[in-house]
């Protein structure tokens, strides 16, 4: 097991290695020119030479990836170029902090009750709570996290003002105090994976249920929840991969919720800075995602490793 | 009905049950009138083809039948008590208590993420007030009871650690733990070795000694019939058309369909076979298109009038048997006669002896040979699926390959027509050299080879017709379009399949009709050999003998030469003029098949051939198991291979030294590799005779 878990941290290492050289060329390839952006529209080219020069661009691009990553493994991610002279460590640390007490909240929110839901529609095949289920499932997932996430706001915020609209935050804050304004953006960057675990959960357990080993339970005479017992340790081993694998896909839709919403976490911070062409902070920002995802994915294995038997390593 | 049989201790009686399914097309009656009567402590056998009602009857027994069955009248006693209208609260009382069912496929039937212990155990804890302790104990007794020989290890495995047959006996065990009054088994062998079969069933006939248990046992496989059962019923569309005690059922059968089905499958015997099979004609009738009068009427080659008008009772005839057929009592007077031998099937001298196939050491090993890193020591677990096999067949001949799964008859199959690449030896067609993959092979090449799998899916493309499946391999022969559908039509016609067939897609049609399909696609490209894995195991019998028909027809008009694998001794015997025994990668008896079915036997031949089952209480069997499974190829033994489970092993050497290939016999194409000389191994008595 340590073997098959060091394994996979390496593998980690390289990918993520390659990761960086992919995100430093989709960085170079980008059209725009970061002095010009600086200086505006009307700047001298002895001026852009200038902040070319101070900002390293007039090395090669072998070196000034070298020098990127160097500083990384170090823990300098550089400072931003947009925002004068923050450093890119202390933005994501911040931002990330936001943005993981989001990804937090809506997890605890969306895995028990996906897992529920899913569950109850798969042992109650075809009744009508299994249709409510798997229609409004269906709904959600297919309803993109922009339009969900704007009717959300008009009704709860703008018509029932029962929620803040807005969920701007002052750096700092207490997000236990200001949970309120956390509740819209959790809501609905859970609804796309919520139908889709959902809907995942049920066909599984309605695989397991009309499996031979189901009926062997059936008649077996146990009573109901040992059966159910049966079918759920096999129906909800695929499930924890999906939902590993799909948190990572949460990430994704932070971007689009936290600029919605007006959140200050890591994907607004990923808008903004792609918007602003702040490249020091496009690189580093989307490397930690892409560790984020490899990490999560780790976990998925290892925790189905533990769950299912026929798997060891 | 009143005058049919009462068992008189009848611990099980079902009374004009009827039993249907609603579909998207209507409703299906799949039980149409069964009545029977189990005496307790005894085995009643059910034998049919598929889609007869076996699994039906026995769900409805259960009182778990699918969602949309149901039981439309009729009467189920257990023990005298009506079940069959019981609500699923009452029947959980005795489900796993007094009423247990084992299904056909063990793996699927135990939950993959419990422990076997678990699974077993909670039956008692569910049913008893046992403790986990005290389940626990028992399971491992009960494990102990059906001959494993590590009970608390296997009670502490999941599922997949354990092989085929080992799942099996956990299947029974489970079953048999809570001592059920009534235990129904459907099809629990159907897919095991023969060596393994013959253990659980010798199992299964201890258990009514042992537990005094009441057996329902369902087979499509008479042989296993004759074998575990006191009385034996045979369905056919929905219904019993005979039932009996077993001996007088196998030995004189008298409905048509009983004596079609005896008729069709070949059977060993240590003669070479004398005429061709003879197939019931027609198909199983489907239910949803049911025939006036008697419901066999169109496939019975006793028919009269008034059979086709209306349906004929069930009745009594010579005191203890029942038989629905208007003709039973003219039947029965005429003598039964088991293989009437319906013409000589072909010349018994065969072919020029020209040489087609060779194999001159052969091996195909999977994975590689790897060295450890620190150690630097050799590790060589390489799978050693094909290790050293060289024979030779001759133009016109067919070679038929046994062993037990694992022991690698595929993948030397599949070696020869380069699907596998060879690891070392050769392979020689017409004394060219093909041991190249097949991406190698030229076309001349690939024509003259062809392979039919067992799973006819594996070669016919769902999205292509029949005709462009049909079409391509012809073409390789070199004919233009045109020709080739003609061909295509010819070749259909030879496997008794119309024209119409050519537009048609495999999933319109039956599994049997697929793999004529494949055998018709196989002989398009006109190949000297066409290599045959499996092709009827997944087949009902009476398709089965028209398969085999065929084969044997398009030989003797072709002069193609056959490779045949398969499990089943009988159908191999039956079909092959030599036969190789292998084990484990190696070819430890090769001959001319009755050389091969009579002594001298190589020890493994002589277990196999006590193994089968056959129904016929004419003939005599000797009784030999084999203890445990085929060792992994991964990790051979050594000296001898099959030393590990031998039972005829003398001593040391056996273990340390290769045992030697000798000729046996006048023949020198009889060979068989052991220690024993060829002398003490003739001694021993034929395992069957008449
Ligand atoms: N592609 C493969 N990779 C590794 N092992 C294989 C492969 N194909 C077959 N084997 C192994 O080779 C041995 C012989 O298998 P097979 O040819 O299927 O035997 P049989 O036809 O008698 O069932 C088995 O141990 C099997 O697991
Ligand atoms: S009743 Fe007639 S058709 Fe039916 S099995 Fe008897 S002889 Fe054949
Ligand atoms: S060599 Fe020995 S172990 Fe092998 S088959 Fe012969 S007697 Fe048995
Ligand atoms: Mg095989």
């Amino acid at each position: 097991m340590t073997k098959f878990i060091g394994k996979r941290l390496i593998n980690m290492v390289i990918t993520l290695f390659i990761a960086s050289i992919i995100i430093f060329t989709l960085t170079e390839v980008m059209p725009g020119d970061v002095a010009q952006m600086i200086l505006g529209q009307y700047a001298t080219p002895e001026s852009l030479e200038a902040v070319r020069a101070q900002l390293g661009l007039d090395k090669p691009a072998v070196v000034r990836y070298g020098d990127w990553i160097w500083g990384v493994l170090q823990g300098d991610l550089g400072t931003s170029m947009s925002m004068k002279g923050v450093s890119i460590s202390d933005l994501l640390l911040r931002r990330g902090r936001n943005s993981l007490f989001l990804a937090a909240f809506a997890t605890i929110f969306l895995v028990p009750l996906s897992l529920v839901v899913g569950v109850i529609a798969g042992l109650r095949e075809g009744s009508w709570l299994d249709h409510f289920i798997s229609t409004s499932s269906l709904v959600a997932l297919s309803l993109p996290s922009f339009i969900s996430g704007t009717f959300l706001m008009l009704i709860f915020a703008i018509w029932l003002k029962i929620v803040p609209a807005m969920s701007s935050i002052a750096p700092g804050a207490n997000l236990f105090k200001v949970f309120p304004k956390l509740i819209l953006p959790i809501i609905t960057v859970s609804l796309v994976l919520l139908g889709y675990v959902a809907r995942m959960v049920r066909a599984s357990v309605i695989d397991a249920s009309h499996s031979d080993y189901a009926r062997t339970a059936v008649l077996k005479g146990l009573p109901y929840h040992k059966v159910v017992w049966h079918i759920l340790r096999n129906a909800l081993m695929p499930t924890v991969t999906v939902i590993a694998m799909n948190l990572g896909w949460l990430i994704g839709g932070l971007v689009i919720v936290e600029t919605l919403f007006a959140y200050p976490g890591l994907g607004r911070l990923v808008y903004v800075a792609i918007q602003r062409q702040d490249i020091p902070l496009i690189q580093a920002s989307v490397l930690l995602t892409s560790a984020v995802y490899l990490l999560l994915n780790l976990a998925s294995d290892i925790i189905y490793t533990f769950l299912d038997p026929r798997v060891r390593y | 009905m009143n005058e049919l049989r009462t068992a008189g201790d009848a611990i099980l009686e079902i009374k004009d049950l009827v039993v249907s399914y609603t579909t998207l097309s209507g409703k299906i009656t799949a039980v149409r009138g069964v009545n029977l009567s189990v005496e307790r402590g005894t085995t009643q056998g059910i034998v049919g083809e598929s889609g007869c009602g076996k699994s039906t009857l026995a769900f409805a027994i259960m009182g778990y039948l699918d969602r949309n069955g149901q039981i439309e009248s009729g009467e189920i006693l257990l023990d005298g008590e009506n079940i069959s209208d019981k609500p699923r609260k009452w029947m959980k009382k005795i489900w796993g208590k007094e009423l247990n069912i084992v299904y056909q496929d063990p793996s699927a039937a135990l939950n993959p993420s419990i422990k076997i212990g678990r699974q077993i155990g909670e039956v008692l804890e569910t049913h008893g007030d046992s403790s986990e302790k005290e389940a626990r104990d028992e399971t491992v007794e009960m494990l102990r009871e059906l001959q494993i020989s590590d009970p608390e290890i296997v009670a502490d495995s999941y599922p997949h650690q354990l092989s085929g047959g080992m799942r099996q006996r956990v299947c029974l065990a489970m079953a048999l733990i809570s001592r059920p009054k009534l235990m129904i088994m459907d099809e629990p062998t159907t897919n095991l070795d023969v060596t393994v079969e013959a253990k659980i069933l010798d199992i299964i006939k201890d258990l009514k000694t042992e537990f005094n248990t009441t057996i329902i046992y369902i087979t499509h496989d008479l042989g296993v019939v004759y074998e575990v059962s006191d009385r034996s019923g045979v369905m056919y569309a929905g219904q019993f058309v005979e039932e009996g005690p077993t001996e007088d059922l196998i030995g004189s059968p008298i409905h048509p369909y009983t004596r079609g089905l005896l008729r069709t499958v070949p059977e060993v015997s240590t003669e070479t076979r004398k005429g061709k099979l003879q197939p019931i004609s027609g198909s199983v009738v489907e239910l949803d298109s049911l025939p006036q009068g008697c419901k066999f009427n169109p496939r019975c080659p006793y028919r009269q009038e008034g059979c086709t008008e209306s349906e004929p009772e069930f009745q009594v005839l010579d005191g203890d048997r029942h038989v629905r057929c208007f003709e039973a009592e003219e039947i029965i007077k005429e003598d039964y006669e088991r293989k009437p031998g319906g013409g000589e099937r072909m010349s018994e001298e065969k072919g020029g002896g020209k040489k087609i196939l060779g194999a001159e050491n052969a091996k195909k090993y999977f994975g590689e040979a790897k060295t450890r890193l620190l150690s630097r020591e050799k590790v060589d677990d390489r799978v050693r699926a094909v290790d050293d096999v060289s024979f030779n067949l001759d133009e016109g001949n067919t070679l038929g390959v046994v062993g037990e799964s694992g022991c690698g008859k595929s993948t030397l199959a599949r070696t020869i027509i380069g699907l596998e690449e060879i690891t070392d030896g050769q392979i020689t067609l017409e004394d060219k050299d093909i041991s190249v993959p097949i991406e190698g092979r030229d076309q001349e090449v690939l024509r003259q080879i062809r392979i039919v799998f067992q799973d006819p899916r594996a070669t016919l493309n769902p999205k292509r017709t029949i005709k462009q499946a049909m079409v391509r391999p012809i073409k390789l022969a070199g004919a233009s379009h045109n020709e080739a559908v003609n061909k295509a039509e010819e070749l259909l016609q030879a496997v008794d399949l119309g024209p119409s067939y050519l537009d048609r897609h495999p999933d319109q049609l039956s599994g049997g009709q697929k793999q004529r399909v494949a055998i018709a696609r196989a002989f398009a490209s006109q190949p000297e050999l066409i290599l045959c894995d499996e092709p009827t195991s997944s087949l009902d019998v009476s398709i089965q003998s028209s398969i085999i028909n065929l084969l044997l027809d398009l030989q003797d008009d072709l002069n193609t030469t056959f490779m045949y694998i398969s499990h089943n001794l009988a159908v191999v015997s039956y079909i092959s003029d030599y036969m190789a025994v292998m084990y484990l990668g190696r070819l430890v008896e090769v001959g001319p098949t009755e050389d091969i079915l009579n002594p001298p036997y190589h020890p493994y031949t002589e277990a196999l051939l006590s193994s089968i089952s056959v129904p016929n209480p004419e003939v005599e069997q000797k009784r030999i198991r084999l203890s445990g499974v085929v060792p992994s190829a991964r990790n051979v033994p050594s000296g001898c291979r099959f030393h590990t489970r031998c039972p005829r092993k003398i001593g040391e050497i056996c273990e340390t030294e290769e045992p030697p290939t000798r000729i046996a016999g006048d023949d020198a194409k009889h060979s068989i590799t052991c220690h024993i000389p060829v002398e003490e191994l003739s001694e021993v008595e034929p395992v069957l005779k008449k």
